[in-house]
């Protein structure tokens, strides 16, 4: 087991691969009471056409699988899974991402049972035609409540906008007609592909005794047999940072117009500390640009162009690379100028300096220090920095070598006119008028 | 420890070494008033945006980051017949820093913020305030954009006889018009100088620290409220219906409920028993009946408002369906009432609510939140092993006299059908 000691931030991380391919890591935090344990596989809504190591032709299936799956996991032969971890005190959940499904408990007793529920329900599919079919009534409620909500529209349009052939744009909980064409047999196919352990991570992080927990899920894992480490092979669509549809609106039923704009990136291929540092880097960009200490901000609140639901963020992940700037407007017209000149122009702004690069550092620094409070938080920047030694814990040093040149060069290389998408939400004034 | 600063004035420092944060509260308490919801929203916006040391929010936001990026907000909420107006601060506990003495200049911005807001002559900034009534107004507009949070308010507005529950803590719109700057630094004059004032800290931070910063925080004696906090005189006159239609994919059932649970009164443990197996946990009946069994909803949850008396029932459905969800919920009450439950169902929602009980103690919000619970129904604390053995000893035939008081008061249906 690999050992690595945090001095400065009083923590310690081990990390063990298993025979099986599961990557382990455990972090103690013995003042704690609760112990907190996320089991993740690399595997999202956009994996939908793949081809399995020994198999010649590609499948496909249709979009919303990975989330059924999820949903499908917690009935086991032996009734919900909620049962047994109520039962031990715990309490569970489980989230599917574009890349990543993960699946979680805390509890602040019983651990080895808890884990023993989380890694068995997760790693023994067991689906009926008749309980598949019945989950597609909740999932299409649930997608009925997402298409209520107009942030999640938005959100959607966006990205349908930047990756117009891309599975990223089709809805993480697929459509209420997608998911009728999923099976029993689909389900079964998809498990075997990606919950390989080999495909999979284990975090268990707060109250735990490390050797003993270890043993707790090599014993586990012992238990059970596993075929070789087979390869997958995902088929993506050819894509690029030019394929994008720069426009598009939607009219619903909300008070006030709504923009979202997008800029698609190329640096998706990046993995471990490299895509951490790029996103840390992006993250400057976007908080010296627009954020709260910059001149922007005060003049477009002033001026109401923007309120308090202005928002900004970049994402990176496996396939996936786009910062998005997104608020409630009355003139979207106006937004979507003043934000495009803003993003053109950025290497000019005068809030890239280095005083403000400086105050901007401090926040960032600050706001990493105090997310370390939270287990959760620890633990999904782990499940999030696969393949990489790197951990959570590095990232404040990280932070702290960045340099405001860095910042301007990315930001004249990222900020381009030929990636830049919008997307409108408008009022519908025949509903309005309806009321 | 908890010491007294001035008559109605408390402070309380727990010292807690495992965050790598320290946490600073300023509550400031008084009997709530349907004339002054709406003020005390604004005035929370206000003390949040500037002050005469920080006159514009980049000035403030960017004292804010220097402090490695301190996490300032100032919140109102209600809590039965209690109006509350919190400042709240999250700072780095500099033992992890190069620089030092955060927690002092964080303690000065407070006092800066609080003691001088951005005003003169007794009157606010008249363009901040223009704003920030602009914000609001935005935000109430905004609530129609969140179907479950709107049908949720819309529930509680049936629910409630008084004016000054049936508004919410952010306010209204036509208490809003009346608000002048002039108006609002009274509001916040009688806060400063009447209200009942609990100070937190909690954090790895030596006392002495914390009360030398604090001698220069001038805060006079003031009278006490009193212990009234909890929400009793209840009329009941049939069960109050609304229908509202939009255009929407799924409608929302809300449904609320007398019910006799008191924070920490004799059945308020059986309360938080018979809530986790009716509605509260993913084992309980209204999940495993409506959505598992069924397929009626994504969404179905109970909660209990513990300062109010009130259990509440909210769902995402289909429009076609909401007779049925609402018979179904009624006959899982009427269930549990006639004690058709499991010893299992039982075990299983005490042993999760003594979980969350213990796993609250890795938060640092839920810590504070705790201890000014306790604080606003002024008893001592429970500890964690006290509040557990009261859970345990709930009995089944308590919980079905804890559910036998719980009786349906208001239904209010946010229909995606056509009228």
């Amino acid at each position: 087991m690999d050992k690595f000691v945090y001095k400065e931030l009083k923590e310690t991380v081990y990390r063990k691969e298993l025979k099986n391919g599961l990557t382990v890591i455990l972090l103690p935090k013995k003042e704690y009471r609760t112990t907190y344990a996320l089991f993740s596989t690399d595997y999202g809504s956009i994996d939908q056409l793949f081809i399995q190591e020994g198999e010649k032709n590609s499948s496909q299936f249709p979009p919303g699988v990975a989330h059924f799956l999820e949903h499908k996991l917690f009935e086991t032969e032996n009734g919900d899974v909620f049962d047994d971890f109520s039962r031990f005190g715990a309490s569970a959940n489980a989230f599917t991402g574009i890349t990543k499904t993960a699946y979680l408990f805390s509890c602040t007793e019983n651990v080895r049972e808890n884990l023993d529920i989380l890694l068995n329900f997760v790693q023994t599919p067991y689906f009926t035609e008749e309980s598949v079919d019945r989950e597609k009534e909740i999932i299409g409620q649930e997608i009925q409540m997402y298409e209520d909500q107009p942030e999640w529209i938005g959100m959607m349009g966006l990205l349908n906008n930047l990756y117009p052939n891309h599975p990223i744009q089709t809805d993480i909980a697929g459509t209420v007609d997608s998911i009728k064409n999923i099976t029993a047999d689909d389900l079964y196919k998809n498990h075997h592909a990606f919950y390989h352990p080999s495909n999979m991570q284990l975090v268990v992080a707060g109250n735990i005794d490390v050797y003993r927990t270890i043993k707790w899920i090599e014993a586990n894992q012992a238990a059970k047999s596993f075929e070789a480490i087979n390869k997958i092979q995902r088929i993506f669509p050819t894509d690029s940072e030019q394929i994008i549809v720069p426009f598009k609106s939607f009219k619903m039923d909300v008070v006030k117009s709504k923009v979202y704009m997008g800029i698609k990136g190329s640096r998706h291929t990046l993995r471990g500390q490299e895509a951490l540092v790029y996103s840390l880097k992006m993250e400057f960009i976007l908080k010296m640009l627009f954020g709260e200490t910059s001149r922007t901000y005060l003049d477009l609140y002033n001026q109401q162009i923007i309120d308090d639901s202005f928002n900004y963020e970049h994402t990176i992940e496996r396939q996936v690379d786009y910062l998005s700037i997104s608020g409630d407007t009355t003139d979207p017209v106006e937004f979507t100028e003043i934000f495009k000149q803003l993003l053109l122009t950025a290497v000019h702004n005068p809030d890239f300096n280095e005083a403000h690069f400086e105050l901007v550092k401090k926040r960032i620094i600050g706001q990493e220090l105090q997310s370390l409070n939270s287990l959760d938080y620890i633990a999904n920047q782990f499940a999030d920095l696969t393949g990489t030694k790197e951990t959570v814990f590095d990232i404040i040093y990280l932070i702290e070598q960045i340099e405001l040149q860095e910042i301007v060069q990315l930001a004249s290389q990222y900020l381009l006119e030929q990636r830049l998408s919008v997307f409108h939400i408008l009022p519908d004034l025949d509903a309005e008028k309806s009321k | 420890m908890r010491k007294e600063l001035a008559e109605g004035v408390h402070l309380n420092i727990s010292t807690i070494k495992k965050f790598k944060t320290i946490s600073i509260r300023i509550q400031f308490k008084s009997k709530i008033e349907s004339d002054q919801i709406t003020s005390k929203a604004l005035l929370a916006n206000m003390l949040s945006t500037n002050s005469q040391h920080y006159p514009t929010q980049t000035d403030f936001r960017g004292a804010l980051s220097s402090l490695y990026g301190a996490q300032f907000s100032v919140d109102v909420e209600k809590a039965g017949n209690v109006h509350l107006l919190t400042l709240e601060m999250d700072i780095v506990d500099d033992q992890f820093l190069v620089e030092k003495n955060i927690f002092e200049k964080a303690m000065l911005f407070l006092k800066n913020v609080l003691f001088y807001p951005n005003a003169s002559d007794c009157t606010f900034h008249g363009e901040t305030f223009e704003r920030e009534v602009v914000n609001l107004k935005d935000e109430y507009a905004s609530l129609y954009e969140d179907k479950q949070e709107y049908a949720g308010v819309e529930a509680s507005k049936l629910y409630f006889d008084t004016l000054e529950q049936k508004i919410p803590a952010w306010g209204r719109s036509e208490d809003l018009e009346k608000i002048t700057p002039k108006s609002l630094y009274k509001v916040y004059e009688q806060m400063l100088s009447s209200d009942q004032i609990t100070i937190t800290i909690l954090g790895d931070i030596d006392e002495n620290r914390v009360t030398e910063v604090l001698k220069s925080f001038d805060f006079k004696d003031r009278s006490l409220i009193g212990n009234q906090i909890f929400y009793k005189d209840k009329i009941f006159n049939g069960v109050k219906r609304k229908t509202e239609y939009q255009e929407i994919a799924q409608s929302k059932l809300n449904l609320v409920f007398d019910a006799s649970i008191y924070y920490h009164e004799d059945l308020y443990y059986a309360g938080q028993v018979f809530n986790g197996l009716f509605g509260g946990f993913s084992h309980s009946k209204l999940f495993t009946v409506v959505r598992e069994e069924h397929g009626l909803a994504y969404d179905i949850v109970s909660g209990i408002d513990s300062y109010n008396g009130i259990l509440y029932v909210q769902s995402g459905i289909d429009h076609t369906q909401y007779e049925t969800v609402e018979k179904m919920i009624l006959k899982q009450l009427k269930r549990i009432q006639e004690g058709d439950f499991s010893k299992e169902i039982i075990e299983q929602s005490k042993s999760l609510l003594k979980s969350a009980l213990f796993q609250s103690e890795d938060y640092a919000d839920s810590i504070i939140e705790r201890q000014i619970s306790f604080e606003l129904i002024d008893q001592p604390l429970l500890s964690l092993e006290e509040w557990k053995d009261k859970i345990n000893a709930v009995t089944k035939s308590e919980i079905i006299e804890i559910a036998k008081t719980i009786k349906l008061k208001a239904v209010f249906l946010l229909s995606g059908g056509l009228r």
